[in-house]
């Protein structure tokens, strides 16, 4: 039987929808390997890598499939990324609250090209990268950063709930 | 009746291996199963032991379903199989146009079969679209057979666009369970597409079947992998996914019990 995290927990104990929570490590990887063969990322560049809803929350929600584009729930994971970068570049992002209430998209709210991406971190420039891989591209450069305060920011809510 | 269609966007997967022994890894898990090739190929049959010389099935039968419950063989292992059946050019030619233009025709003759509701229907699909969108149109599930290489991660779109146009929506439809065939754990190919797609369907949506070469030595012998060698590593893998299978199924099933309770 599938166990839930620490961190699933924690979310659930902060009221969050542990759904949200996403191995950044496993992103990491996942970057890796599409860098080292290009005809891949060429196809997901076509079709975007899409994050999965777990069975649980569609078996509640509807029967129809397992399987669904890039939840707009995954807010409080790319909040902590975004403020994350914005002390070392001029990023904008939007209105916090606005993010936690649902509002805005979280992928859209940091505006980055594609291009400039692959020209900084890809051996092969050549290689076209969608904006999902910039997103992975983000953090595995301040993975360690991000997943710092992530941690932090969970436990200041946690105190306040 | 809950009907599995095994599907791939390219040939030489493994489907008709996958669906086979899946089907034996549902019965050893004690469930009822019908095993059906929906491919001219009409080769899922050798995979249970069954005559070479046995040249009846589904086409043979036409469309009346008291003659293809008439073609349903069982197996050694207790599977029910019903083969695509050894045909002429024009009797295959008469049967593709059937099922080009009466939409949900597979999922009727299945329906009038009179199989219990907890029986699983596996369908062994065609590559062919006239079969896929048959296929497709009736399965409550489907599983996508890839290898782990590039010119079968290319054809995943396609075959996701046509699950999406003729699965998705359908009350009735569950979802898709991909399965990477042929593993080589040794090839960074096989781990890096494994971990890919396994973070876009999501891991409890993938199911590995390890390269093992009990799987074609179990074929030779007319038998089942399971049957085979119960200790293989491939005999753990279609064990492990067979209960991805029924988790998922019989959760949708209580569900849908339950709602039909109020």
């Amino acid at each position: 039987m599938k166990q839930k995290s620490d961190v699933a927990i924690l979310f659930d104990v902060i009221s969050e929808n542990p759904d949200s929570y996403q191995e950044i490590v496993q992103h990491q990887e996942v970057m890796k390997s599409l860098e080292r063969w290009p005809l891949i990322a060429a196809i997901n560049q076509i079709t975007p890598l899409e994050a999965p809803v777990p069975r649980a929350a569609v078996l509640i929600s509807s029967p129809a499939k397992m399987i669904r584009p890039a939840p707009k729930v995954a807010v409080s994971e790319t909040i902590f990324i975004a403020e994350a970068l914005v002390e070392k570049t001029s990023i904008e992002i939007p209105d916090k609250n606005n993010e936690i209430a649902g509002e805005a998209s979280s992928i859209e709210s940091v505006e980055i090209s594609a291009k400039a991406f692959a020209d900084e971190t890809l051996s092969t420039p050549a290689i076209e990268v969608n904006e999902k891989l910039s997103e992975f591209a983000f953090i595995s450069r301040n993975n360690n950063r991000a997943a710092s305060e992530n941690i932090s920011s969970l436990f200041e809510r946690l105190k306040r709930s | 009746m809950k009907i599995i269609s095994v599907v791939s966007g390219k040939g030489g997967v493994g489907k008709t291996t996958i669906s086979a022994n899946l089907c034996a890894a549902l019965r050893n898990k004690g469930h009822e199963v019908l095993a059906l090739d929906f491919d001219p190929q009409n080769s899922l049959r050798f995979h249970f032991g069954i005559n070479p010389s046995d040249e009846g099935g589904i086409v043979s039968s036409g469309f009346q379903s008291s003659r293809w419950k008439e073609s349903i063989i069982k197996s050694n292992d207790g599977c029910l199989v019903l083969p695509f059946g050894k045909i002429t050019e024009s009797e295959r030619s008469n049967f593709e146009q059937a099922i080009a233009t009466q939409a949900n025709l597979l999922k009727e003759q299945l329906h009038s079969l009179g199989l219990s509701p907890e029986a699983y229907v596996v369908i062994d699909t065609s590559g062919q679209l006239p079969f896929l969108k048959q296929a497709l149109s009736a399965a409550n599930l489907t599983i996508v057979v890839n290898i782990a290489d590039a010119a079968s991660y290319t054809t995943i779109p396609m075959i996701n666009g046509a699950i999406g146009q003729y699965c998705e929506g359908r009350s009735d439809y569950v979802g898709s369970l991909y399965i990477l065939n042929q593993i080589d754990r040794s090839r960074q190919l096989n781990e890096d597409i494994a971990d890919i797609v396994s973070m876009q369907v999501g891991a409890e949506n993938i199911a590995l079947v390890h390269q093992d070469q009990s799987i074609q030595e179990a074929l030779a012998c007319r038998t089942n992998i399971l049957a085979y060698d119960p200790n293989c590593r491939a005999t753990q893998d279609f064990s492990d996914a067979a209960s991805k299978i029924t988790e998922v199924m019989s959760s949708i099933y209580q569900a849908s019990a339950k709602r039909n309770s109020f």
